[in-house]
């Protein structure tokens, strides 16, 4: 592992990587204070004022279909499309980390087996699972959190594996084994924390496509319900009048770019920082 | 080569009767099973349900009924859809041309614009033009491809006028060529070029990788001129890699079109399911995730067995 110093020059030093920081800070400090920053309740339909254009009657932004202010329904959009991202990248890198190192450490029929389920999930496009199992599965928040994260983590499984591949043969787990270290003990205290690096960036951009794949899914009315505001389900009737009223749709897709390229700038940047055959 | 495809041939195998036992088991969890379509009719009785349930084989283990199932689909038996009774296969048949031209034109969009700007990129490395097109590469990665779509209709079927916003074709209109093409232009490039981020990523890291191996310093030093060493050295090496890429681009791909398809109400494969799954038709919703992920995973094998093809350390190591 890097020394910290280093790793925060070279990161503070990329200025794509400090803006994608600074973007996710923000981004996440406005959907925290979300009730406090929104002038309005995103849910309080107006209808005299439906399609209100940007800074109309108050409207700093316009007014939806419904006549609901757009600042207000974005900004708590963005705590549910934020949370959502967050808690399925913790699930992806939770999930992937684990099988990844069981099937790295014990090799074998383990290995097989859930190297066979990652190849199986990686051949079904993944949109088209997520919609069947969202419908089947009743789209609430929590089901679409587990369904994203539960078909995310097999890129960090595979990384995971390859790396716990590469350290298990090295001396200092021969060292600790030899000490008498057991199978859990070394791959919680001796291999995890060797893939730290790696993981963390994959964790950063697995935000980045869970967020992306969270709107997709909600634009297709299939990710999070109504009356609830997402970035994505915000474009679900937009369809029908974005000639007419093409603000409504264009902010909450800008708020949704603007997030998930933060995090992958971050999540490039940090990859950068932590590499360590790129010189100080 | 023949023995290395057999055996990637027969590596497909087992993948394939993964992906069908996950659909398989995706359809146990529909609400209401394989019955839900006859338990809606009200005039069945509980008994028909029964015999329905009987006849179809549905009383029987999982296991049983699995490979009941899977020897059916393997002999093309894809059912018929709940919905109009037809043969799924045919349903799905009707709806590929649509998917293959836009998803076709985006990929030669990608290919040419992403291999251009990737070699560019990396040849002229840290200059402006790389840093604007990595940039933009980034940007096209996380802009989520349904609001370009939007934005790009707004901007260009709204405001200019110069596409329809959606559409294979005008309706009532005869045939003709401009007709269709004017409805592509949209759908199509608002895929290509999202897929050329992809592209243009991946050719830039795979030809600096290249270019930073002993032989091109050894070119180099042999006194060869530039443009020799890019073509010859560089450029062959470094683009056998992107094959893979092309295989792994089609399970993507059909993400990208069916949205894509869907801001466009282009008639494809991506919307017949989204329309599937609002009618319940899980016959059809079924034939197709079957069939895409067999095109993945043909995709896949094809890339393996080409890139064997360009490259002997493959077939032999």
């Amino acid at each position: 592992m890097l020394d910290r110093s280093i790793v925060w020059r070279r990161f503070t030093r990329n200025r794509l990587a400090t803006a994608g920081a600074i973007g996710v800070f923000v981004l996440v400090g406005l959907a925290l204070f979300a009730p406090w920053v929104a002038p309005r309740d995103p849910l309080y339909i107006d209808m005299d004022h439906k399609f209100a254009r940007p800074g109309q009657a108050g409207f700093v932004l316009g007014a939806d279909e419904l006549g609901r202010d757009l600042l207000s329904r974005l900004l708590h959009a963005g705590r549910v499309s934020l949370a959502v991202g967050l808690i399925t990248a913790l699930i992806a890198v939770l999930v992937g980390s684990v099988l990844g190192a069981l099937a790295g450490f014990y090799g074998g029929g383990l290995d097989t087996a859930i190297m066979r389920v990652v190849d199986v999930l990686l051949s079904i496009p993944t949109i088209f699972l997520l919609l069947a199992l969202s419908a089947f599965l009743k789209p609430t928040m929590l089901t679409i959190t587990l369904i994203i994260g539960l078909n995310s983590w097999m890129s960090v499984a595979r990384m995971v594996r390859g790396q716990v591949l590469s350290l298990k043969e090295q001396e200092f787990v021969l060292a600790a084994r030899a000490a008498g270290a057991g199978s859990p003990r070394l791959i919680v205290r001796q291999l995890l924390p060797n893939a730290v690096a790696p993981v963390l960036v994959a964790a950063t951009l697995t935000v980045a496509t869970a967020i992306l794949l969270e709107s997709s899914l909600s634009y297709l009315g299939y990710g999070i319900q109504p009356p609830t505001a997402s970035w994505g389900n915000m474009l679900n009737n937009a369809q029908s009048y974005v000639l007419y009223a093409p603000w409504v749709a264009v902010y909450p897709g800008a708020m949704i770019s603007l997030t998930v390229l933060s995090f992958n700038f971050a999540g490039d940047g940090l990859r950068d920082a932590l590499d360590p055959r790129l010189g100080p | 080569m023949a023995v290395y495809a057999l055996r990637r041939l027969l590596q497909a195998v087992p993948l394939l009767v993964g992906v069908s036992m996950a659909g398989f088991l995706l359809l146990r969890l529909a609400p209401g099973g394989p019955m839900a379509v006859y338990a809606q009719n009200p005039n069945m009785s509980e008994a028909d349900l029964r015999r329905i349930e009987k006849s179809l084989g549905l009383d029987k283990p999982i296991h049983v009924q699995y490979v009941k199932w899977a020897s059916g689909m393997a002999a093309g038996e894809l059912g018929y859809s709940y919905r109009t009774g037809r043969p799924v296969g045919a349903v799905i048949l009707e709806r590929v041309p649509a998917t293959l031209v836009l998803m076709g034109v985006a990929y030669l969009i990608a290919i040419a614009l992403g291999l251009t700007t990737g070699i560019v990129s990396a040849v002229r490395r840290h200059s402006l033009f790389d840093y604007i097109a990595t940039t933009t590469a980034m940007i096209g990665l996380s802009v989520p491809t349904f609001w370009f779509g939007l934005v790009v209709v707004i901007v260009f079927a709204g405001a200019l006028r110069w596409i329809p916003s959606g559409g294979m074709a005008t309706l009532g209109a005869p045939f003709s060529l401009w007709d269709r093409f004017i409805h592509l232009i949209g759908p199509a490039a608002v895929l290509g070029l999202w897929m050329t981020a992809t592209w243009s990523r991946y050719t830039r890291s795979s030809v600096l990788e290249v270019i930073g191996q002993d032989y091109i310093r050894t070119a180099r030093a042999k006194g060869l001129r530039g443009r020799t060493i890019l073509m010859s050295h560089t450029l062959r090496n470094a683009l056998i890699p992107l094959i893979t890429l092309g295989g792994l681009e089609f399970r993507n791909l059909f993400g990208g079109a069916l949205v894509t398809e869907t801001v466009f109400s282009w008639p494809g494969v991506g919307r017949l399911y989204l329309d599937s799954l609002n009618y319940q038709d899980y016959s059809v919703i079924l034939g197709l995730l079957l069939v895409t992920s067999l095109t993945v995973v043909a995709g896949s094998l094809l890339a393996d067995l080409l890139y064997a093809a360009a490259d002997p350390r493959i077939r032999l190591g």
